[in-house]
């Protein structure tokens, strides 16, 4: 994403406070990839936090309930 | 609003980022109010960003007797998965599912939790385990969670939770409270020996800008009840005090507030 403000708009799903887009490009961009790191961090979070949720199921119904879960 | 409140929003936004302050130093010049709302659209981000996989969660769990879906919460569920789950569920439901974790777990998931997403939840959560609670999030040093819950627990659970708090942890909440006009409240609710002690800390630790944003949003009535305890204070106190106002780390007017 080489456009800080569109980066920005589309990782926040809106548009970003106008002192936000007023702030130097070299900025934007930075803040943009710390909100991108942020949403990873969160993704690969739930993700292990989900596997290891799922290692109390049962192993003969884990698949079943991993496919239910949308795991 | 003021500089400090940028700075307390610039610890809000780190906090929720997931990095140090000093990380978004490059923020420091955008008023506060943007960095709110800026802070509220990376809230909605990445709370909708995962969603679809802890709503089913949440759907599953209204299955199980809510003392089965304690015990398996506890047993089985990471508390950043617990929280995301929890702000999903069924309001009254939460609060009987939080009524039965323990401490450790419920302080662990409150870590996690956006406050303001289980507002409902939050304010049924009776006082005594508010104190536990807050105490065990203060010793992790959780400012910014315990400045999001203070806008959200009721009078009595807020009246508790301030009497375990020191006077450093009293100035570190309330610089980060998601609820300023709740300072008034919480300065009603100190001792004269936690004033005592907040004075100390400003001192001690050159909690500053902490003291100055507390004084800021202050009644003069409340403010008075500082000054009343400043006047009292130790001479090393009260020098150190007048020696931040001189170098500019306390503002002007809030040495004119404890010394009017």
């Amino acid at each position: 994403m080489a456009d800080p403000d569109e980066a920005l708009r589309e990782l926040l799903g809106a548009e970003p406070p106008g002192a936000v887009l007023a702030l130097d490009a070299v900025t934007r961009a930075d803040l943009a990839g710390v909100i991108a790191d942020a949403r990873r961090h969160q993704a690969r979070s739930l993700a292990e936090a989900f596997e290891a949720t799922l290692k109390h199921v049962p192993f003969p119904v884990r698949g079943v309930v991993k496919r239910v879960l949308g795991a | 609003m003021t500089a400090p409140d940028s700075a307390a929003e610039i610890q809000k936004l780190a906090h929720q980022l997931g990095v140090e302050p000093t990380r978004l130093a490059a923020l420091t010049g955008v008023p506060a109010g943007d960095l709110r709302i800026l802070r509220t659209q990376i809230a909605d981000a990445l709370f909708e960003a995962d969603k679809p996989r802890f709503a089913k969660i949440a759907a599953l769990s209204k299955a199980v007797p809510t003392a089965v879906a304690a015990r398996l919460t506890e047993y089985a569920m990471p508390p950043l998965l617990a929280a995301r789950t929890a702000e999903l569920i069924e309001p009254r439901r939460a609060a009987d599912l939080v009524g039965r974790l323990s401490d450790g777990y419920l302080a662990d998931v409150s870590a996690a939790m956006d406050a303001s997403r289980a507002a409902e939840v939050v304010a049924e959560i009776p006082a005594d385990r508010i104190a536990t609670i807050g105490a065990e999030l203060a010793r992790r040093a959780e400012w910014v969670v315990i400045g999001g819950f203070v806008a959200h627990v009721s009078a009595p659970a807020l009246a508790a939770a301030v009497q375990v708090f020191d006077g450093e942890q009293l100035l570190r909440i309330g610089f980060v409270l998601d609820d300023k006009d709740r300072l008034d409240d919480v300065s009603q609710l100190v001792t004269d020996v936690q004033i005592d002690a907040m004075l100390a800390a400003a001192s001690k630790h050159g909690l500053w800008t902490e003291l100055d944003d507390l004084l800021a949003h202050l009644t003069a009535d409340r403010a008075g009840r500082m000054r009343d305890r400043f006047g009292v204070a130790p001479a090393k106190i009260v020098a150190a005090t007048q020696a931040a106002a001189a170098s500019g780390r306390l503002s002007q007017d809030s040495l004119a507030k404890l010394t009017a």
